[in-house]
């Protein structure tokens, strides 16, 4: 344990944090989008058909 | 590569690869905390504070090369007005900041031990933190702008000029006298970093990278659901809409 072990901790936790959170946000997001989705009516050529 | 360049094929490929490219980031970046933490020696200078060294380099690298991506993506969005550029685009800007705003607050806890002080106006901090704040911008540009191909070229612009930043942050410690250090990896003479100190830091280096794919993967893929949605959302609102707009709205976030 050294006298600058608080900042090396700081740094690895604000680090995993940032990851954890923009991590989260995109599976977050993503299982939005496909609920949100799924309530539409399947398209007639699939996702080949899919333009966008 | 044009056949993967097609929407539907892109998620295809992505669902297909973001398991693997996620599960071998979770194994570098073990294997890269075990080297950087017990197998890697104490700086006779830095002392332990050189453990941060192995999440700030790589962040930074990965700062400068998320914008590189967005470079790559805006030429597509303008030369070739592909909407998979469009998307991309779009998907990195998050990361980028995120990225850069790890590299700056994590050089920030390195520099106060170090350096006696948290921030210095040195030209590489200070062009880093313009990164920053263009990646903010770029954010902001896309909130902005309703229309998703009008916001896609305004963003274009906007990175294409903010390129421009790139290489001063890399030369900005040859160019001027700065508090900030030189190169030490990427260097005609080689690395001047120790065997036992450079192979935990390249081994986090490609673990950040392999981490950036996967996350722009996943954000890319959002995007392309997002525009699917806000297409399907259009088509049926003439007619009966499944959805209610509280429904849109949250899905949308």
């Amino acid at each position: 344990m050294s006298a600058h072990s608080p900042f090396i901790f700081a740094a690895y936790a604000l680090t995993f944090l940032v990851v954890a959170v923009m991590t989260g946000a995109i599976i977050r997001q993503y299982y939005g989008l496909r609920r949100a989705l799924e309530k539409f009516p399947p398209r007639k050529g699939g996702d080949e058909a899919d333009g966008t | 590569m044009w056949k993967y360049a097609n929407p539907a094929n892109f998620l295809r490929l992505a669902n297909a690869l973001i398991p693997w490219t996620g599960g071998i980031t979770a194994l570098l970046l073990a294997l890269g905390l075990w080297g950087a933490f017990f197998a890697s020696p104490a700086d006779y200078q830095q002392g332990e504070t050189v453990r941060i060294m192995y999440i700030h380099v790589p962040a930074a690298w990965l700062s400068m090369f998320c914008y590189g991506v967005m470079t790559l993506s805006a030429l597509g969005t303008l030369v070739w007005r592909h909407p998979l550029a469009d998307a991309a685009q779009k998907a990195a800007a998050p990361l980028g900041a995120a990225f850069t705003f790890i590299c700056l607050v994590t050089g920030s806890l390195w520099g106060k031990p170090m350096w006696g002080t948290w921030w210095v106006w040195d030209a590489r901090l200070t062009s880093v933190l313009v990164l920053f704040i263009i990646y903010l911008g770029l954010i902001a540009l896309w909130q902005t702008i309703e229309e998703p191909s009008q916001a896609a070229r305004a963003a274009a612009i906007l990175t294409l000029v903010g390129v421009v930043n790139l290489p001063v942050i890399k030369f900005s410690v040859d160019w001027w006298s700065t508090l900030h250090q030189p190169a030490s990896v990427f260097r005609l003479g080689g690395p001047t970093i120790h065997a036992s100190m450079l192979w935990p830091l390249l081994v986090m280096a490609v673990a950040f990278t392999l981490l950036f794919v996967t996350l722009h993967l996943m954000a890319t893929r959002n995007e392309i659901l997002r525009r699917r949605l806000r297409r399907l959302s259009i088509v049926t609102a003439r007619g009966e809409t499944p959805l209610s707009s509280l429904q849109i709205v949250e899905a949308l976030r």
